[in-house]
């Protein structure tokens, strides 16, 4: 399972490497971080990740877009996404759905779970 | 189910190996019982048969062992040794049952199905999982009625599934549950066998995805739905209890506490930057509480709250996650801030600066208790342990790491480039190198053909003792690689001088004379010859559990005020804490007051010499082992001499650059602690081996 590999789009850098840190051991995952939404963009499209981790406060681009244009390049858009949110607004539940998200994560997460969370949103995913 | 079977004669262990493995268990054999004592540590066995005969380890001293160990699994005795004595001597050391050669097959079977029924709490029959079905007894494995043929891999498969329902298998998961050691194949075959056995499963009618990926987890049976279980069944859909027993629990405990411990870790180098963001927030409280907060400061702030909030949640620091929050909400957006909210944000600034330190100051307080130093462990691959020796430190909760070039270990650590002494002063204290080490790093490299022999026209760190080749230039010799090709042996004695508090644990292969030299080049560290790794194990634990102190405490004694000053300066910068004394009537109490972990002594004082001194703490018991270096301007060789004649460890000379003289101080300490570390370990192994 060591081949599956997860993109962390994140621009908090404790953040990143905490939920790196679980997600590496705990859930045995191949870790890529991006700490911006064009960067993220850039790694989704050229590593294409088995699944990525997208927080919605982003500096610049945010993550609303980031995840747009997730969908709408033709190379990541079947890519499963897991929303990271501080607090998703209803309207935003309503893109995310129309979105395909595979499971929203409120933050701060428990990082003892948060890989349970991810590997449970992923087997239920109709991208998977 | 997996056994163990113990015994020497080959042609008996290749016979039950057959009858087992027919009857689908997994079988490892150990034909002595140091080979089977490996195993056991490293691995989960439903049952073990033992012969009572072996070689070394005789069987009934290893039940007792087990026993002694705390392991609980059934113990069946086969042997030819039909005397009640041995019978009793055999319960007595724990054995459950006890079967005399020559045996039928058949009642040897029945034995064994026995004894592992035992381990279940109740007697089962059948498995079942929706229409599968599996036959205890007879092993036949149905769906809807129907047989199904499986290989035996499969159906064995299958059994450790239903076994365990609910239960997440890794591919190795299912490798270490399903093939012995001697055959145990790549990850890539058990995707193979899960194809066949999901294929099969269809075309004999179940569902599809009955046998469940659980995405960068592993595989399971699909949970069913809570109204098709059965209505006695104790589990639930996603019980993480449920998850957690079996065979992978120990896997999966190890993983979460291996997690806790990183994310301890981390937070020790993280938590000064939630201090900047927190410094953040007081501006913005001052400016507040002076009625205009600037646009872009209330910016700064917000994203700064915003951080906390993630931060201190992520780490378990839940209020002051709540806290931070609640900044966050006061100043999101940019309509102006109502006179109750300005007032509640002061609080919530007051009440996050308060929690922030005393999560701090609690962490930093554990960190004291709780402290353990990295731990090399150099392996000689002849030795053929270092797989087991992965696998069972793994399912202790121990973070390991392999390598098998020093130059790789030192590239993590980012020494390459620290080949000047200003460098080598940079990284010699720091303790930033220890937070990206795991506990334990195995370095398997063979130590007699790929370590370079031992160059003695160069001086090394022992020869550095001796009064006549302490000069400035043999000191930079021996502490600083300023050379372009670094060879491996010098590699490694920089990495244990650059990580201070890095133990050494040496495993070799062979215990010759010149393998021993070339560890004693690299300081007082850990030997042994051609270990088992249930020794290394225990000394990995035990050294864990007595790790070398991290103090750095000196008493300088020196009758100049303005030498001890200067020293103290020179040292402070360092991290160094400096006790000095100017004069040496009032040593001793001073000693016993501050009990430092180095005394630096000057020579030529009134009153008492540094010798004289030197020889007095020599003559105590307690203060035997404290390291002493002699700091002196004086060149008399004479002097010199007498001063290592009266026990001391080093001498220096004062006109020593700081790197130098850091570097001596340093060495000095580590070596101490070693050796004191060392004293207790073996302290302790050998108490549990009498």
């Amino acid at each position: 399972m060591s081949a599956k590999r997860i993109l962390i789009v994140d621009d908090d850098a404790d953040i990143r490497e905490a939920t790196q840190l679980c997600l590496e051991i705990t859930g045995q995952w191949e870790v890529l971080m991006a700490e911006n939404g064009i960067e993220g963009l850039a790694i989704a499209q050229f590593e294409k990740p088995s699944a990525i981790l997208l927080d919605m406060m982003l500096p610049g681009m945010d993550g609303m877009t980031v995840l747009k244009k997730l969908r709408e390049n033709s190379e990541t858009e079947k890519i499963p996404i897991v929303i990271l949110t501080a607090k998703a607004q209803t309207n935003e539940k309503k893109v995310f759905d129309q979105l395909r998200v595979a499971a929203v994560i409120t933050k701060p997460y428990d990082p003892m779970t948060i890989s349970d969370q991810i590997a449970s949103a992923l087997s239920t995913s109709d991208l998977v | 189910m997996r056994i163990l079977l113990v015994e020497d004669d080959e042609s008996v262990a290749k016979i039950l190996h057959k009858v087992l493995t027919d009857e689908h268990y997994t079988v490892d054999v150990a034909h002595s019982g140091h080979i089977g004592w490996q195993l056991v540590s490293a691995s989960d066995y439903n049952l073990i048969i033992l012969d009572v005969l072996l070689p070394e380890l005789d069987g009934i001293e290893f039940c007792r062992q087990l026993r002694a160990e705390k392991y609980t699994m059934p113990v069946l005795f086969v042997t030819a040794l039909d005397a009640s004595s041995k019978k009793i001597a055999g319960f007595n050391a724990g054995a459950d049952d006890y079967i005399t050669k020559p045996f039928e097959l058949e009642e040897l079977l029945a034995r064994v199905r026995a004894l592992l029924r035992r381990v279940n709490t109740s007697v089962v029959l059948a498995f079942e999982w929706e229409n599968l079905r599996l036959e205890v007894n007879s092993r036949e494995l149905t769906y809807r009625g129907q047989q199904l043929l499986l290989t035996p891999k499969e159906h064995a498969m299958v059994e450790l599934f239903l076994r365990n329902p609910g239960q997440v298998f890794s591919r190795q998961a299912i490798i270490d549950n399903l093939w012995s050691y001697s055959d145990a194949p790549g990850e890539e075959t058990v995707t193979s066998h899960i194809k066949g056995l999901r294929r099969k499963l269809k075309n004999a009618g179940a569902p599809a995805d009955c046998i469940e990926t659980v995405y960068g987890v592993g595989y399971r049976l699909k949970p069913l739905k809570a109204e098709s279980l059965p209505a006695e069944s104790p589990r639930s859909e996603d019980s993480k209890a449920i998850e957690l027993q079996g065979a992978d629990s120990n896997v999966v405990e190890a993983r979460y506490r291996q997690t806790k411990a990183a994310l301890a870790t981390l937070w020790k180098s993280v938590k000064c930057q939630q201090n900047a963001r927190l410094a953040i927030l007081q501006q913005a409280r001052e400016q507040i509480q002076t009625g205009s907060l600037a646009k872009e400061l209330r910016k700064s702030a917000y994203r700064s709250s915003h951080s906390l909030a993630g931060v201190l949640g992520i780490f378990g620091f839940t209020e002051g996650s709540e806290c931070a929050k609640q900044i966050q909400l006061l100043l999101e957006g940019e309509v102006p801030i109502s006179p109750g909210d300005r007032l509640r944000l002061v609080e919530s600034i007051e009440a996050l600066e308060k929690i922030l330190d005393e999560a701090i100051a609690q962490q930093e307080n554990t960190d004291a208790k709780t402290t353990t130093a990295p731990l090399l462990v150099l392996i000689d691959p002849q030795l053929e342990i270092t797989s087991l020796l992965v696998t069972t430190l793994w399912s202790k909760g121990v973070t390991v790491k392999v390598f098998h070039q020093v130059e790789d270990l030192s590239k993590m650590l980012s020494f390459e480039s620290a080949n000047t002494s200003a460098d080598l002063e940079k990284t010699a204290i720091s303790a930033q190198s220890e937070r990206i080490l795991p506990d334990v790093v195995l370095l398997e490299s063979s130590f007699s053909s790929n370590f370079d022999e031992p160059d003695f026209n160069k001086p090394n760190f022992n020869e550095l003792e001796s009064a006549s080749k302490i000069t400035p230039q043999s000191t930079l010799d021996n502490t600083s690689d300023s050379t372009s090709k670094v060879q491996p042996l010098s590699a490694l004695d920089a990495l244990l001088h650059r990580v201070p508090s890095l133990m050494l644990l040496i495993c070799s292969a062979d215990g010759s004379l010149s393998n021993r030299v070339k560890a004693t080049q690299l300081g007082d560290y850990l030997f042994f010859c051609s270990p088992d790794v249930a020794r290394v194990v225990k000394t990995i634990e035990l050294l864990r559990s007595h790790p070398p102190s991290l103090s750095h405490k000196i008493l300088a004694v020196d009758d100049d005020p303005q030498i001890l000053q200067a020293l103290q300066t020179r040292l402070a910068q360092r991290n160094y804490q400096v006790v000095t004394l100017d004069e040496p009537l009032n040593f001793w109490e001073t000693l016993q007051a501050e009990n430092p972990d180095l005394l630096l002594l000057d020579i030529s004082m009134p009153q008492f010499t540094g010798i004289e001194l030197c020889q007095t703490v020599r003559q105590a018991p307690d203060w035997r082992h404290l390291p002493i270096v002699f700091f002196t301007a004086n060149t008399d060789k004479h002097l010199h001499q007498a001063a290592f004649r009266a026990g001391a460890n080093n001498l220096i000379e004062k006109s020593l650059p700081d790197a130098q003289l850091l570097a001596h101080l340093s060495r000095q300490m580590k070596r101490s602690h070693i050796q004191q570390a060392i004293a207790a370990v073996d302290c302790s192994l050998s108490s549990s081996l009498s």
